[in-house]
């Protein structure tokens, strides 16, 4: 169970790591949306290139990263494949009934590989180099304006923080359970797909139960402490918008202009 | 010195089922005096946390009138007698909002609108006065079940309240981390004038109290200082001081009430030698 790294914060001292968490979002946001713009396969390919210097500079393990990748791939080949397969023109190779397998088809297949990873790597890269509390107040200050039509912002950014306070409390209480299981003679991952399903019953009411009882302290802990809804409340920690995320905001504008200017 | 109620109950009755009769807390009056320390002991369902919970107001009063320094508890109050009132909770991992000890700790203080600079002021003293203030940065996660608590009572302290009430918050904790945070609260309350209200089965925590309140069945059973409640009963088990006491007493040489914490203790047994 701890072998989930998405949604994982690494500590660390890189350039990325000191960047605005703001910042780092938007540019996660942004540099997504460019991969869907991308044409040819050179562009591709420079992304990529791009990708793997940004996770470099993390200074986090490439195997980190990859095995971040690890519990998608079935996924990923699936859409991969049924790309490849629905795809027509140029040489055909190998064609069966509707489906096909040609030189656009495989193409297209390397370039939805491509893009996938690309889609996880920087998630991934913006996860381990931010605390999630900064990413918090990184979407508590973007979805700010949206007070303006009651939209229940505070609230909002409140619940994703202690759920994602919680994250590693649940993680550990789920291998406590499981070990508890196992000590009394439970076998997880065996059997056919309904067993498997079964065994789960005694792993999941014990962490719902759980779950809920905490969930019942914290509602008293938030009400002892004077959270109440719709309240105007001010900040303790500081986003401060520094030099480097002007050169990381220019550095974006100028892949902008590589994707829409000169991919043309 | 003369006492002064700062807490007072009148008549309180509290039932979870308003469709039954039963009930938890059944014609409570007591009155909590300013700088008073009190332990409100009794058996499990005897009412204990039940009377915690009313009195900040996680329960609605349903008979009765709680009031502080002469305010009525009442929905409008609530926020007030937060204010004023702390709460610490049994369970250190359930209690945690923040992310790191300061965040935690200035969580109070962002509910009340506070300036940032105010609140890094009243985070620093709180955690320094606890002892926390090299571990602020801390994931709470890093913490011993101590320091957790401290990082609670920081809490409390950073929103300068007048009662500290502790549902069995010395319980999840070892037994030379509670006598430590035992003699924290006791410095505190000293320094800082305060009440606390502390539910507890903890005979340590006894020690600190000055009046020691017994709960039977939802009602007051008994109100007196250490020596009179486990006098008046024999099968409460005392804590180590008083039981010595008692021996001592037996042979004609009693302590005096003021020596009931360790260190007195061991400090009275050394100048009668």
């Amino acid at each position: 169970m701890n072998q989930l790294i998405f949604g994982r914060y690494f500590p660390g001292d890189s350039f990325i790591h000191h960047l605005d968490p703001r910042f780092k979002l938007i540019f996660a946001l942004i540099y997504v949306g460019l991969l869907f713009f991308l044409e040819s396969t050179f562009y591709y390919l420079l992304f990529f290139v791009l990708t793997l210097l940004l996770m470099e500079q993390t200074g986090v393990k490439l195997a980190i990263y990859v095995k971040g990748v690890k519990p998608l791939i079935w996924l990923i080949l699936f859409a991969v494949t049924l790309r490849i397969m629905t795809t027509s023109g140029g040489d055909v190779y190998l064609r069966y009934g509707p489906f096909a397998i040609s030189s656009f088809g495989l193409t297209l297949g390397l370039q939805t590989f491509l893009r996938f990873v690309m889609i996880i790597f920087i998630s991934t890269v913006l996860t381990l180099t931010t605390k999630p509390v900064e990413i918090t107040d990184a979407l508590y200050f973007l979805l700010k304006p949206l007070k303006y039509i009651k939209v229940p912002i505070e609230d909002l950014s409140l619940m994703l923080s202690i759920a994602l306070r919680f994250i590693p409390n649940l993680l550990d209480e789920t291998d406590k359970v499981m070990n508890a299981q196992k000590a009394r003679g439970m076998v997880f991952g065996q059997g056919s797909l309904i067993n498997q399903m079964k065994a789960l019953v005694p792993l999941v009411l014990p962490l719902f139960q759980n779950s809920l009882k905490r969930a019942e302290d914290m509602a008293d802990v938030l009400e002892v402490k004077g959270y109440q809804s719709n309240q105007k409340r001010s900040h303790y920690r500081e986003l401060k918008w520094k030099k480097q995320d002007v050169f990381g905001s220019l550095f974006l504008l100028m892949l902008m202009v590589v994707v829409f200017v000169f991919q043309q | 010195m003369l006492k002064e109620a700062v807490l007072t109950i009148k008549d309180l009755s509290f039932r979870y089922d308003l469709r039954t009769n039963d009930y938890q807390l059944n014609q409570i009056s007591l009155d909590f005096n300013r700088g008073e320390w009190v332990t409100v002991i009794g058996d499990n369902g005897s009412g204990k946390s039940t009377l915690a919970r009313v009195m900040i107001g996680l329960y609605p009063v349903e008979r009765g009138i709680i009031q502080l320094d002469g305010v009525h508890l009442s929905e409008e109050t609530v926020p007030l007698f937060r204010r004023r009132i702390g709460m610490v909770f049994q369970n250190p991992d359930n209690q945690f909002i923040g992310t790191s000890v300061e965040d935690d700790v200035a969580f109070s203080l962002e509910n009340q609108n506070l300036t940032r600079s105010d609140m890094k002021r009243r985070v620093k003293e709180a955690l320094q006065e606890v002892g926390m203030w090299q571990e602020r940065k801390l994931d709470p996660q890093q913490l011993s079940g101590g320091q957790k608590q401290r990082v609670q009572i920081a809490g409390l302290l950073a929103l300068q309240p007048e009662i500290m009430i502790f549902d069995e918050a010395f319980v999840m904790i070892d037994p030379a981390a509670r006598r430590d945070l035992l003699e924290l609260l006791h410095r505190l309350k000293e320094k800082h004038h305060l009440t606390i209200i502390s539910i507890s089965h903890e005979r340590e925590a006894l020690v600190y109290s000055d009046r020691i309140i017994q709960l039977k069945q939802g009602t007051v059973f008994r109100d007196g200082s250490l020596t009179e409640i486990f006098a008046a009963d024999e099968s409460l088990e005392p804590p180590m001081v008083e039981r010595l006491n008692r021996a001592l007493t037996a042979r004609g040489r009693g302590i005096s009430e003021s020596y009931l914490t360790e260190e007195a203790l061991v400090n009275f047994l050394c100048k009668s030698n």
